[in-house]
């Protein structure tokens, strides 16, 4: 009998799993994850709330087994017609300091429903302390406001996240916490305790700590069975590890040899159709330019493209003087990247501009009256 | 029951423009849209994962896509093409009569 063993249920496993049903795959399709029924990452930190892909009646009903396990060793599979798919995803970075376990990352539900939980205990807002200024971190600190906390967000960047907001979005971005009442402090913790954190000699008490410094492939059970491993999952263009054709791996763990590991959430997507492709045979649409979104303090932030391709950054301001998009050309003058603060359509006129190699005149990009749907227009016509 | 839109010819190809439930009577504000193939669609106009208005949203050919996280929707059938929507879209039928862009509400 034709088998998919997927490992990891987040966006890449789950979404594989439902192209295999839609194209009809006459087999057995197994999800196994420790954290059962699949849900979506991105809403953890920004609404601290767990939403499930479907419901569980799909599962059942599309024949598709849910097994509640972590996986720790795995054969590679013999048979020509069955298929094991690591989804594993990432796991959070952990601080190298005394005190370290006393920090929460924000990574699953459960998380989200601990932080949740104790957020809502203080009568007088509780105090947070959130190590790191990524997405996630500012995320956090943007909903924990909201619900009612006093904010402290540590980061030893006045700019976080440049190299792939580009640098005047991550400095204008950084710059809005505090104008929404978070206090930011640069620096480094030295150490951690039950109910407070150090930066730099400053003793800071909180009820809350979270660490949010980033994530790591995880790759303990693709180590276990053996697959090459060098920032994620070393795997082909179909998606297949360099060890074994019938061991894929997906999303977040996996990296294209030579390239850049994929780290977001369109793209897992677009790796489990690619996935069901490579199990299925069929084309799979190939990789579209990357696209990732952030929500914070009333704003929805996108990025399209890759920020280290630019060599030269070409920002638009609104009315007011604001940065509204920051645009990336790299040195031929094409479009490579661009970061907004609600865009609406502009992503997705960046994206199909980047995708066709546009070169944008300057001063279209500057212009706030050019709409999406009018840039590009003149090469075309 | 038909609610008048508007003239056609206002609504240029690859535009939409919202209808909001209160100026139809409609139990919901809905979104039509001037497609590619040249041809009006209307589906409801928020976004079957969270709140977002699809008449923002980018079209392209008879799909258009969420402003927020990208869900794509067939106009024509209202069936979802990508995530993170998987329910459908409600779909209304929409006719040119005399020039007018009648909605069957």
């Amino acid at each position: 009998m034709p088998s998919v063993h997927i490992v990891g249920g987040g966006v890449a496993g789950f979404t594989l799993a439902r192209e295999l049903v839609s194209k009809g795959y006459a087999g057995n399709i197994k999800i196994s994850d420790p954290e059962g029924l699949p849900y979506d990452r991105p809403p953890l930190s920004k609404s601290l709330q767990r939403e499930y892909f479907v419901p569980p009646a799909w599962f059942a009903e599309h024949g598709v087994s849910l097994i509640e396990e972590t996986v720790t060793e795995l054969e590679a599979p013999s048979a020509p017609d069955e298929w094991v798919v690591l989804a594993t995803g990432t796991t959070p970075k952990k601080l190298q300091v005394p005190g370290a376990q006393h920090a929460r990352s924000l990574h699953t539900a459960a998380d989200a429903s601990a932080l949740s939980a104790a957020l809502e205990e203080g009568i007088f807002g509780q105090r947070a302390v959130i190590i790191g200024a990524g997405l996630v971190g500012a995320e956090f600190a943007s909903t924990a406001k909201l619900l009612g906390a006093q904010v402290t967000l540590v980061s030893n960047s006045s700019a976080p996240l440049s190299k792939v907001l580009g640098a005047e979005m991550a400095t204008a971005l950084h710059a809005e916490h505090s104008r929404y009442g978070i206090t930011v402090l640069p620096g480094t913790p030295t150490q951690l305790g039950p109910d407070y954190a150090v930066v730099d000699g400053q003793r800071i008490e909180a009820e809350i700590i979270v660490a949010a410094i980033g994530v790591e492939p995880e790759t303990t059970l693709a180590q276990a069975m053996g697959l090459e491993i060098n920032d994620g999952i070393l795997v082909d263009e179909q998606l297949r590890t360099t060890h074994h054709s019938q061991v894929l791996a997906i999303g977040d763990v996996a990296r294209i040899k030579d390239c850049s590991r994929a780290v977001h959430w369109e793209g897992a997507m677009e790796d489990a159709a690619i996935a069901a492709a490579t199990i299925m045979g069929g084309e799979a649409r190939p990789h579209s330019v990357p696209w990732f979104w952030s929500d914070r303090h009333e704003s929805h932030i996108e990025t399209v493209g890759d920020f280290s391709q630019a060599a030269q950054h070409v920002p638009r301001l609104n009315r007011r003087g604001k940065l509204q998009v920051l645009f990336g050309l790299n040195e031929a003058g094409n479009l490579v990247a661009a970061s907004m603060i609600d865009g609406g359509q502009m992503s997705k006129a960046v994206k199909r501009l980047i995708a066709r190699g546009y070169r944008p005149s300057i001063e279209e990009l500057q212009d706030s009256s050019v709409g999406p749907r009018d840039l590009g227009r003149q090469e075309q016509a | 029951m038909s609610y008048k839109v508007g003239p056609a010819d206002e609504l240029p190809e690859g535009e939409a423009l919202l209808v909001p439930a209160s100026e139809s009577g409609a139990s919901e504000d809905i979104a039509v849209f001037h497609a590619e193939d040249g041809n009006f669609y209307a589906l409801q106009d928020e976004c079957t994962h969270e709140v977002a208005s699809l008449s923002d949203g980018w079209i392209e050919g008879c799909e258009v896509e969420c402003p927020m996280h990208s869900s794509s929707f067939d106009m024509r059938t209202g069936k979802v093409q990508c995530m993170p929507a998987t329910e459908d879209a409600r779909t209304y039928k929409i006719a040119v009569v005399d020039g007018n862009l009648e909605l069957d509400i």
